[in-house]
């Protein structure tokens, strides 16, 4: 009888520019979950006994050194000693396994995971390797005959780079598999992994309810009701979309995101824990971490301005705290308003102040006698 | 159409935020308060962009409208552009590549603008 297990190395050498900050792309959630959750749920659903997750201690990323998954194992280990730590793991896990599959957790993988078993048996290999593309790109995929330590020790101290024995590699799609890969190495990866999914053309489901067609909304999910959604699109946990504002083209707002008023979301990812002020206008982009990413220009920016791009605190007893003072000082405000008639800030108004930048100076201009005045044409559209 | 009142250019700082953009709007204002200005900002230098800048640049653009001048953008740096986008503010400004494009284009009538860039597109 078969029992298979799976070691999966997260190495800290795969982070994007500064939308996703020091976490790998691997941890960055996309429509609610992880590439990391989503690999290890696939190995449990295709029959893994044991899912152990390597991480390294050392790394700059606070969410990996508070690596947290469901259904898996997190073993931690440092830089120097990550390999010979995963040489460990495979002992342990060969002792009552017949086959350990070992990944380097670097791309979103949808593999059929028993064709890769079935192929291993059927060429008798001591390790398959996966192969992806026409040109047999290495995805870091193998799984090795428990008994093949000697062989696997050897992968392992390459750093999962070289075999000691070639065997048959499995290449992704040899048997016609609904097989779909994403490198994960640029943001239009991370981009199109979003759009793949919500237009349905890989088996990614995001994770929430889809309250209707197309549209997928996470538990305790904000959607204010003048609000335009348009198919497909996703909205994560705790996530509010304020009044006016436009979410389309495959947009994703992660969770508790917060998008403002009258704020358009064009063909974007949002990116967790981010606000958006209002009057926005988000196209094409990828925003995180109070950086946007254009993916038009290629380019990535820091924005500097907490009116424009902000980001919510990551800590629930903050999050309380703040909309505890907001809604404290809610009353009075409106009290002291109404006493001295200074009409309220609007929420949804744009952090630009249009009224000012455009107000009539008490003195006009005087006009030379005889002036033309012809109607122009302002801006380029 | 020629016209022999001067295009003046003015630079914008590397960094446009509350404090920089009012001293900035102090600077120009001489400049908007001439009649008719002919004015381009150049951002080829900003690296930091808030909402006060931008603030600036629409009370710049409303005082010249005011006096029948005009004033445009030009060289914009990718911080200026992507900021200038995501606040819907870059279709309220004639915005072109150069300074130089932004200068002769007060010298010619919008159309033939238009017309010449497009030319320098299909040529190159």
């Amino acid at each position: 009888m078969k029992s298979v297990k799976a070691i999966l190395v997260l190495e800290n050498n795969s982070a994007l520019s500064g939308v996703t900050g020091p976490v790998p792309t691997v941890l960055v959630e996309v429509l609610g979950k992880s590439t990391l959750q989503r690999t290890i749920d696939a190995l449990i659903t295709a029959g893994a006994d044991e899912v152990v997750v390597l991480s390294d201690s050392d790394s700059a990323s606070p969410e990996m050194r508070d690596l947290s998954v469901s259904s898996a194992k997190i073993v931690k280990g440092a830089t120097e000693n990550l390999w010979r730590t995963a040489e460990t793991i495979f002992t342990n896990c060969a002792e009552t396994a017949t086959h350990v599959f070992l990944l380097r957790i670097n791309a979103y993988m949808e593999l059929n995971w028993d064709a890769i078993v079935q192929h291993h048996d059927k060429y008798s290999n001591r390790i398959t390797r996966v192969l992806y593309g026409e040109d047999g790109q290495r995805l870091d995929v193998f799984l090795a005959s428990a008994s093949r330590r000697n062989e696997v020790a050897f992968l392992l101290r390459s750093g999962l780079r070289q075999l000691r024995t070639e065997c048959m590699p499995y290449k992704v799609g040899q048997n016609n598999e609904d097989e779909y890969i994403n490198l994960l190495e640029h943001e239009f990866d991370l981009r199109r992994l979003a759009t793949d999914a919500l237009h349905l053309t890989c088996n990614l489901r995001p994770n929430g309810i889809e309250v209707r067609p197309g549209i997928w909304a996470g538990a305790g999910s904000h959607i204010e009701r003048n609000a335009r959604l348009v198919a497909p699109v996703y909205v994560g946990r705790r996530a509010r979309i304020c009044a006016n504002a436009v979410i389309t083209r495959g947009s994703a707002v992660e969770h508790h995101c917060i998008i403002g008023s009258g704020t358009v979301v064009e063909n974007a990812t949002v990116l967790p824990f981010t606000k958006l002020g209002p009057g926005l206008e988000v196209c094409h982009s990828i925003m995180g971490q109070r950086h946007i990413f254009n993916l038009q220009r290629n380019l990535s920016t820091p924005i500097q301005d907490a009116r424009l791009v902000d980001q919510v605190s990551t800590n629930v007893g903050k999050r309380i705290l703040d909309s505890t003072a907001a809604l404290v000082s809610f009353m009075p405000r409106q009290i002291v308003n109404s006493l001295f008639g200074t009409p309220p800030k609007s929420a949804t108004a744009s952090p630009i102040n249009y009224a000012e930048s455009f107000k009539t100076p008490d003195k006009q201009p005087e006009l030379t006698a005889g002036l033309a005045v012809a109607t122009r044409r302002y801006g380029n559209q | 159409m020629e016209t022999s009142r001067p295009v003046v250019v003015k630079r914008i700082p590397e960094r446009m935020n509350q404090t920089e953009a009012r001293k900035f709007l102090r600077d120009v204002e001489p400049l908007i308060n001439s009649d008719r200005p002919q004015i381009v900002f150049d951002l080829s230098l900003v690296r930091q962009l808030d909402v006060a800048g931008i603030e600036v640049l629409l009370q710049c653009m409303s005082q010249v409208m005011k006096r029948d001048g005009d004033l445009k953008l030009a060289s914009l740096s990718d911080h200026a552009a992507i900021i200038l986008e995501l606040t819907r503010t870059d279709r309220l400004f004639e915005i072109y590549e150069t300074s130089t494009d932004a200068a002769r284009s007060f010298s010619m009538f919008l159309p033939n603008m238009l017309r010449r860039q497009h030319q320098n597109r299909f040529a190159a």
